[in-house]
Order: C-alpha cells, then structure tokens, then sequence
C-alpha cells in the first residue's frame, strides 16, 4: 500500500516535466486569436470556415468572459505575449493598446479596394477611430460586429394581457401595474453588471437631449446640466414606480437576468441585438426557439414627444486588432478579412451572434419567419439609424456614471448628486 | 431532584438536536440547490424557490458538458496540477515547520515572518508579476508554472498549521532518538511525521483545495487547450453554458466533487485519538 | 551526516568552529526549500507593486514617476478606499467572532460520541472546499429578492420581511456578504478547535467533570481559556483573510452597489483591469500589505498570537 502510494506520487511528479508540449507545426503558419466575442462555439465555426479555404493556416484562438479577457490582455501586454491578433472595444480599451497595434488602413484597402469603407456601415468607421489622437485617422481595429441597445418583450405575455408594446411612460406604468400584479417583473434589468445600467441611462438621455453626452464628454457641456439630472430622475423613477423589479441590482445579467427572462418571469428586458443568438445556442427554452418569444422595441418616450425617437444607440460590439508582434502579417490579415466578411463572417452571422459590421452579409437560414422579421427590423430598419454611440469613451467617466446610477437607484444619493459625481471625475481628453 | 436533573438533560438534548438541525439545514442548502439546479431538465428555465423546484430530475446538463468538452482531458490536467502541488508542500513546509518549531539558527522568527507575508497578498496583485516571472523561468504554458506559485502561495500557510503541531511534540523522546545517533531528518521523517496526520491531512485538504479552485493565474499561465485544467471549463465554455444555468451547475457540480471525495478520504485522519493519547501519555 | 554534525557538537565545544556555524544554523537548510520559492514568487511581486506604486501607469505603456501621489490621492479623496477600509472592518468583526462562536460550539458538540458525527463535520466543513465561484452564483440565486430562495420562502409563508433586496441595498449588501464568509469559514473554525480540543489533557476534562462543575462553568472557565491559542490564530488568520478576501464578493456583488461592499482586493482589481490605473491599484496594495503586516505584528506582539492551534 505505501510502495503504492509512494509510486503514484512519483508519476505524478514527472508528469509534468514529460508533458511539455511544444506544439504542433507541420509546416503550417500560426496565427493566435483572443477575445471575449465572438463566443467560443461561435469562433469554432469561424475557424472551421476559414481553415477550410485556407489549409496552410492553423487559427488558435482562445475566448474568456469579458473581465478576465482584461486580465488576461493586460497580463500578455505587460509580458510581451500578445496574440497576433486580438479582440477590442472601440474608444479607451483600443487607445491604451495602440502602441501594439498595426495600422489597418493601407491593408484593408489592398484587401477591400479603395472605396472600403462604403462597404461597412457608417457608425462602425466613425467609431473605430474613437479617441484617436487629433490628427490620426487611420485604423487600429476594424469592426466584425456592430449592434443596437434597445428593450425586448415577451411576445405571449403581451398577447396575453392584450397589451401592444408602451410607446410612452404612461402606457408604460399601465402595463407595469398589470404585470406586477401577476408576479412577473415589468423590466427586468440584471442591474449588477454596471454595463446594463448603463445602457437604460443612455437611452433615457438619448430619448431627453440627443447627442448631448457626447458634447459633455469632450467639456462642450457639463454632466451636472439639466438634461443629465432629468435622465437620471427618471431612472430613479422607474425604480420608485414598480417598472424595474426589486433586487435590480444585486442581479447579474448573465447568467441572473437571462434566466429569468427565459423562463418567462420578464415582460421587458433591456438587451441589444445580440439577443437573437439566444435562439441558436444549445436547446434553447420554448421562448428562446426560433425567437419566437421575444421581439424588439424602442424605449418608451419619457418626454411629452408622444413616442420613442426614431433613431437609436449603437455602434461597435467587436472589433479585431492585429498585434505588431504578428509573425505572419499576410496570414494575419487573410484571417482578419475572412473573420470580417468571408465565409467566417457568414458562419458568425449564421449564428445570429450580432448584426455584421460588413453591408450585405444576412443569414443563411431562418428558424421561423418571425426570427426573419426581427433579423430586417434590425439590419434594415435599426441599423441604418443608428447614428451615437453606446459606448462612453472615458474610463473613469464610465466608471463613475455606473456607480452614481447604483447610487441613485439605491436612493443613496440624489440625481443632482449622482451627476455630480460623474462630472467630479471628468478630465479633457488627453 | 433526580427527576429534575433528568428533565434538564432531555431538555438540553433536544436543544442540541435543535440547534444541529438548522444548522444542517442552512449549510446544506446552498449544496443542494447546486446538485437541484444541474439536474434541471433542459427546457425548464427559472423554477421556484431559488431553483429548487425542478419539474422532473434530467442527465441531460452532464451529457452535454461531457460531449461539449474533454471534461476527463481538464481533469487529468487539473490533477497533474494538484498532485504535485500538494506533495511539495507538504515536504517543503514540513521541513520548514520542523526547523522553526525543534531547531534554532540565525535570526529564525525573521525568516518565519517573512514567510508570513506570502498571506497577505491578494490574488490580484499577483497575477501580472507571477506571469512575468513564469515568462523568464521558461515555465509559461507549463504546469510547472502552476505547481510552482500553488506551492509557493501554499507554504506558509502548512508551516503555520504543522509547526503547531510540531512543537507540541515531547521534548524528551526526540532527545531519545537524537541520543540513539538519529539525524534532525530522521527524526523528523521516523518519529514526528508519522504521527502527524491530523494536521498533515488538514494541510493536504487546504492545498488541494486552493490548487484546484484557483483559476485566475491558470487562465493567463496556460495557453493551449491540452493543458488546461477544470475549473477553466466554466470560463472556456461560458458563452455555451452560461446560456444554460443548468450546464454551469453541472460542471460546477463536478468541480467540486473531486476536492469532495479528497476530504472524506482524509476526514478520518483529521483527529486520531490515538496517537494524540500516546504523545500525551 | 547531519547527524555527525549534532553528536560532534555535543563532544566537542568549540566556540569559533564553522562546523558549529553550520550546525547550529542547519535548521536554515531545512527552510530554504520555502525561502527560495518565497523569494521567487512572492518578494519578487512584492518589489514589484512597491515600484509600481510610485506611477502614473495604465499597465501598458510606460509610466510616469509621480512620487507619492497615488498614495496621497488614496488617503485624501477616494471615498471608495474608505469604504473598503470601513467594509473590512466590519468584516473582521463581524465574521471572525460569529465563525469562533459558532465554530466552538459545533467542535464541542461533535467532540462527543454523537451518532453521525463524522457525516456532520463533513457537512460544516463543505463550504470551505468549494471553490467560491461556486458559492457567488449559488448565494446569489439565494438572496435574490425576485424569484431567489429566502423572499420565495417569505412569500409563501407569509413572513413579507423576508423579501429584502439584499445584495442591491448599499446598507445591506456588505453584511449579506459577511453572513455567507461566516457560512464558508464556520466548518474550519470548527475543525481547528476538534483539534485544540483533542489536544487537552484528558485528565484536565475529566477532573473538571468530577469537581462538579456545571457545563457552562467547565466551558467558560476552563476548557475556552485553556484554547486560548487556536483563538488567537484564528483571529490571526481571520484578520489575514479579510483583508485579501476577493472572489467572494467578486462573484456576489462586484463590490457594489456603488462600492457599499467594495473590499480592499476587489477595488484593487477594478483599479487594475477595468480602469486600467495599474499604478493606483499597486498604491492599494502596499496599503493592504502595511495595514496586514501592522495588524499581524500588532496581534503578535501584544497579544502574543503564535499562529498555534496545540497546546
């Protein structure tokens, strides 16, 4: 028994040594991928429809949630590890890598033709540059996938109830009140992740003085001015009148919020487009199949406009860099290509993963004529509208926006306050 | 009198039960709800009570994360991983331990709370400098450079645990075994070590736990997929089982299994009795 | 060899011998093992955010020298670093004292001859073998006032009070995250008493028992003083823990909402990662690592903790 035990210790303990793997070559270039979108199944497929056109490349990638994809990113950069090719957000988290990063401009035009960014959607090649150095307009990412920020509702309680989706505030408390009263949340926000928060923010301020947060983001206008402090009573509001449920914050959206929207205890939810994939993952809940559960809506006005703006916000969910520590430049940039409008692309939007970034690519096969309809409002109707930004630029600023909003929602602070304490944290851009 | 005392003990009794009672209740719940929520059936989302209320009891989560990844693959990995990591500290603190309790040398407290500081370093100020020194020792993308920091991270902590055990050991019958012509690691190795399973088998739990858990520095340390351990799974895979809650809890479920089984296996070591009355005696 | 080292020491008394020097410092050999990896990564991650502190650096680029601005910042002007420091203090009160009371209790209980003890400190112990991950989502579905565990219990009950946003209301969040550190770390307590409590003299036990003593006497006056050590340590190792404790609150709350249960590693990862400030983040973790060292030197020196659990 310990002549055992002693021998099994020992094979453990070479284990390690002989398993030092050294990879495989075989003559084929490597070109290394991280990020946190597309989702791994996702990028599986990509890899697949790219390495059957092009068997003299190998694509490892590697995907992780979106806070440990930090970690990681910052860990490799630090280190000099970096990928050859990695995933990025448009604004702060691509400025503090560009150093890395290769410009694009002048292969996207060798790969695209001159008029290349006729063939994205506008706000991607607008937002792909955001905050670039005064003068520099060339590119450190191209944009994959673009998106929408929105409200989705569960189609059979609606038809249920006999309710259209709220255009106003007041058709929105009418609706809440019913469905408070069946123990279903009105608008489920899974408020923990700052991000959602966020989202519902920008779109109350996007619905009172559009474009306006911009302008206070480059010191045009101030964070404490009237429409910000508005924006923010009413996200109070809807707290305060029963619209959002109780425990908002302390709910995660993933996997917290989604499973309660999925098993229909949700009327409203606050997602992007990216919800269609919903309907493509592994044996999806009757709601989720074919989508035919969910379907879009704009936010309801909260002004006295009498319905929600036509426009709404969006932009850029993934873009992908190429790393100066590239190996293979070529092969790097026939990945990157393929990912953004090649068969990989096409096997990406198969997935319904987001709305492609590249004009013109749509999926190959519907599940219901409904999952078709909502795939044109957003690609045909939506996406062409979409005309500011999700996304804030500044770190900190968005950081302090996610905090004053716990604060506010909580009832910690007033909206006076809360706003204040984002613009106690702005600074010029550098 | 005697019938009052006897009143006064069943009474006491049942208020142990009682109390033993909830307390079980509150510290198994949150476990079973684990076990509920990975036996949910695939097209229930959201059930009662937390997710206790599961319509019918479904294998399908476990199916899917075993067909969805090379579980077994993650799980030798993760083993490979935790062994080794176990076994060093365990020798090395044990020789630590057996220093700072039986012998004296050169400034012996500072060494040992130097040691010490290794417990007051939180996880994430450690991660990029733990990664930069994996980079330059050549042990990136290696277990090694796992085993490493887990053993490192780990020593302290044994040391304090088996040094206070160590130094309750008798006086004189290492004297004995000195004067019979017993080396310091004879002693250590024939006479101390054998009766110190209660706090050895606490250490072996401790260790294989933090090695097994941890997965912060096993996502930026390792890179290819071949030697990944479990608890990546939930982080590879997120985007396919997060969609599914009840996927998530099944891997979660089998995470937790194996550091399950380690324990029972070592509980009956935790307290021997025996031993303990023949150091006494 | 070692052993011809000793027994020559005791022959033969020679003050200035280096064969004495080795001998007398042989323990250091039996140390270095730990020391060299100690060194490698541990002090080295050490020197590492000491240097780091003193810049204005994202992580990425190079940094700029600033002196000790960060720490100046830190101590003037951040009411999320006061709020951890706040977070940490009610932390170490209100977890440490619960998990050594209850700890005890449940050590003494399944010290005696209990039908299915072995199965009960198996179940008391669970939690803190799970990783904590595991924990936040599970505790999460718990607390959740909509459709979670406790308000579905008071709804269909009838206890309203039950309902309770626990992890989203700044007053309540920190304490809902105490209440599940004291549900993980209550089975170790547990078990470092089984230990302290196995290392009292049988005699001691029994004579206190045929004295007459009554039970809460035997316990207050004699066997809880006599534990004494395995009290301090875990004082000690409570104190140690809370001020790194970072994946629990992580998984459950982020630090939030608004930083109400931010702790000192959480903020630090927030510093860090999502705000990309890498210099401020080290700033914290020198001001973890003092206040660590201090209150550890604090408890050893006039408390004399020992890091002992035997008598």
């Amino acid at each position: 028994m310990k002549k055992c035990m002693l021998f099994l210790l020992i094979v453990f303990l070479l284990l390690p040594m002989a398993a030092f793997s050294s990879g495989q070559k075989e003559g084929k270039t490597v070109v290394t991928f991280r990020s946190w979108s597309p989702i791994r199944e996702t990028t599986n497929k990509m890899i697949a429809a790219f390495e059957a056109n092009n068997p003299d490349i190998k694509i490892k990638a590697t995907i992780f949630n979106y806070p440990e994809y930090l970690v990681d990113l910052r860990t490799r950069a630090a280190s000099d590890t970096l990928p050859d090719i990695i995933g990025l957000e448009p604004g702060a988290f691509t400025q503090v890598y560009r150093e890395f990063l290769m410009p694009l401009r002048d292969g996207a035009e060798k790969y695209w033709g001159k008029n290349w960014q006729d063939k994205f959607y506008p706000i991607g090649i607008d937002q792909a540059r955001l905050g670039n150095p005064a003068g520099d307009e060339n590119f450190y990412g191209l944009p994959v996938l673009d998106q929408t920020i929105n409200l989705w509702y569960t189609v059979p309680l609606f038809e249920e109830a006999g309710f259209e989706p709220p255009k106003t505030y007041d058709e929105l408390l009418e609706v809440a009140e019913y469905f408070n009263r069946k123990g279903i949340a009105p608008l489920m926000v899974g408020a923990l992740d700052g991000w959602l928060r966020r989202d519902v923010y920008m779109q109350l301020i996007h619905n009172i003085a559009p474009g306006l947060i911009y302008k206070a983001e480059v010191g045009e206008a101030k964070f404490t001015d009237e429409p910000f402090v508005e924006a923010m009573r009413w996200w109070k509001r809807l707290f305060d009148d029963g619209i959002i449920q109780i425990g908002a914050l302390g709910l995660s959206a993933y996997p917290g919020s989604m499973e309660l929207i999925e098993g229909g205890r949700a009327a409203m939810f606050p997602m992007g487009a990216w919800w269609q994939q919903q309907a493509t993952r592994p044996s999806p809940p009757p709601l989720s199949k074919g989508l035919v559960g969910y379907a879009p809506m704009r936010f309801p006005d909260v002004t006295d406009k009498g319905g929600p703006p036509e426009d709404l916000l969006g932009g850029i969910d993934v873009m992908l860099g190429i790393t100066k520590s590239a190996k293979d430049l070529d092969g790097a940039y026939r990945v990157l290509v393929d990912f953004i409008s090649g068969d990989a692309a096409q096997a990406l939007i198969n997935t319904f993963n987001d709305l492609p970034a590249f004009k013109g690519l749509n999926p190959e096969f519907y599940e219901t004529e409904h999952q078709k309809k909502v795939w044109k409002i957003f690609t045909e109707e939506w996406m062409p509208n979409v005309r500011y930004a999700r996304q804030l630029v500044d770190a900190d600023v968005k950081q302090a926006f996610e905090d004053a909003l716990a604060a506010v929602a909580a009832g910690e602070v007033t909206p006076e306050k809360g706003m204040q304490m984002v613009q106690d944290v702005w600074t010029p851009l550098k | 009198m005697v019938y009052a005392s006897k009143q006064r003990q069943v009474f006491g009794k049942l208020l142990v039960c009682l109390f033993l009672i909830i307390m079980v209740l509150i510290w198994l719940t949150p476990v079973i709800m684990m076990l509920v929520v990975s036996l949910m059936p695939p097209d229930q989302r959201a059930p009662g009570l937390g997710g206790l209320l599961i319509n019918k009891v479904s294998l399908f989560n476990y199916r899917m994360v075993f067909n969805d990844a090379p579980v077994i693959r993650y799980f030798r990995n993760s083993l490979i991983i935790t062994v080794p990591s176990v076994f060093l500290v365990v020798a090395f603190a044990s020789l630590a331990a057996f220093a700072f309790s039986r012998l004296n040398f050169f400034a012996k407290e500072f060494w040992y709370y130097l040691l010490m500081l290794t417990l007051m370093l939180p996880l994430p100020t450690l991660i990029i400098p733990i990664f930069q020194i994996n980079k330059s020792l050549h042990i990136y993308n290696h277990y090694l450079g796992l085993i490493l920091p887990y053993t490192a991270l780990g020593i302290p902590f044994a040391i304090v645990i088996l040094r206070s055990f160590f130094s309750q050991f008798p006086k004189d019958i290492e004297d004995a075994a000195r004067l019979d012509g017993c080396s310091p690691v004879g002693i250590l190795w024939r006479i101390i070590l054998p009766v110190s399973w209660p706090p050895l088998s606490v250490v072996i739990i401790w260790q294989f736990m933090i090695s097994w858990n941890e997965f912060f520095l096993a996502m930026v340390t390792i890179e290819s997929n071949d030697i990944k351990p479990l608890t990546l799974v939930p982080l590879i895979y997120s985007g396919q089982f997060m969609a599914r809650p009840g996927a998530m809890f099944a891997i979660l479920t089998l995470i937790t299994v194996p550091i399950v089984v380690v324990y029972l296996f070592m509980q009956r070591y935790f307290v021997s009795t025996a031993t303990g009355g023949a150091l006494k005696g | 060899m070692a052993s011809v080292l000793i027994t020559e020491r005791q022959r033969v008394p020679r003050p200035w011998s280096l064969k004495k020097m080795v001998s007398k410092n042989l323990g250091l050999l039996f140390v270095a093992p730990a020391l060299v990896l100690f060194f490698i990564f541990v002090l080295y991650p050490i020197f590492y955010v000491f240097r780091a502190s003193l810049l204005d650096w994202n992580g990425v680029s190079q940094g700029i020298y600033i002196g000790l601005k960060n720490y100046i910042t830190l101590f003037t002007e951040d009411r999320a670093f006061k709020l951890s420091l706040r977070n940490s203090l009610y932390w170490i009160f209100l977890t440490i004292f619960p998990q050594m009371f209850l700890g005890f209790i449940l050590a003494y209980i399944l010290n005696s001859r209990i039908i299915g003890r072995n199965i009960l400190r198996a179940i008391f112990y669970m939690p803190a073998i799970i990783s904590p991950v595991v924990i936040g989502i599970v505790w999460q579905r718990i607390f959740n006032p909509f459709g979670g565990l406790i308000s579905d219990i008071g709804r269909t009950t009838g206890m309203n009070f039950l309902i309770q946003p626990y992890l989203a209301d700044p007053k309540l969040s920190i304490f809902s995250c105490i209440s599940v550190n004291v549900w993980r770390w209550t089975g170790f307590s547990m078990l470092m008493y089984l230990a302290g409590l196995q290392g009292l003299q049988k005699e001691v036990m029994d004579a206190a028992a045929v004295d007459g003593v009554n039970l809460w006497q035997r316990i207050r006056y004699i066997i809880w003083p006599m534990l004494r050590n395995a009290h301090l340590t875990l004082i000690l190792l409570g104190v140690i823990g809370t001020l790194k404790e970072f994946a629990l609150v992580f998984m459950l709350t982020r630090g939030g909402p608004n930083h109400a249960s931010e702790m000192l590693p959480t903020y630090i990862f927030l510093k860090a990662f999502p705000l990309q400030s890498m210099g401020y983040a080290s700033a914290i973790s020198v001001v973890l690592l003092l206040l660590a060292l201090g209150l550890t030197l604090f408890l050893v020196v006039v408390l004399s903790a020992r890091f002992l659990f035997y008598e």
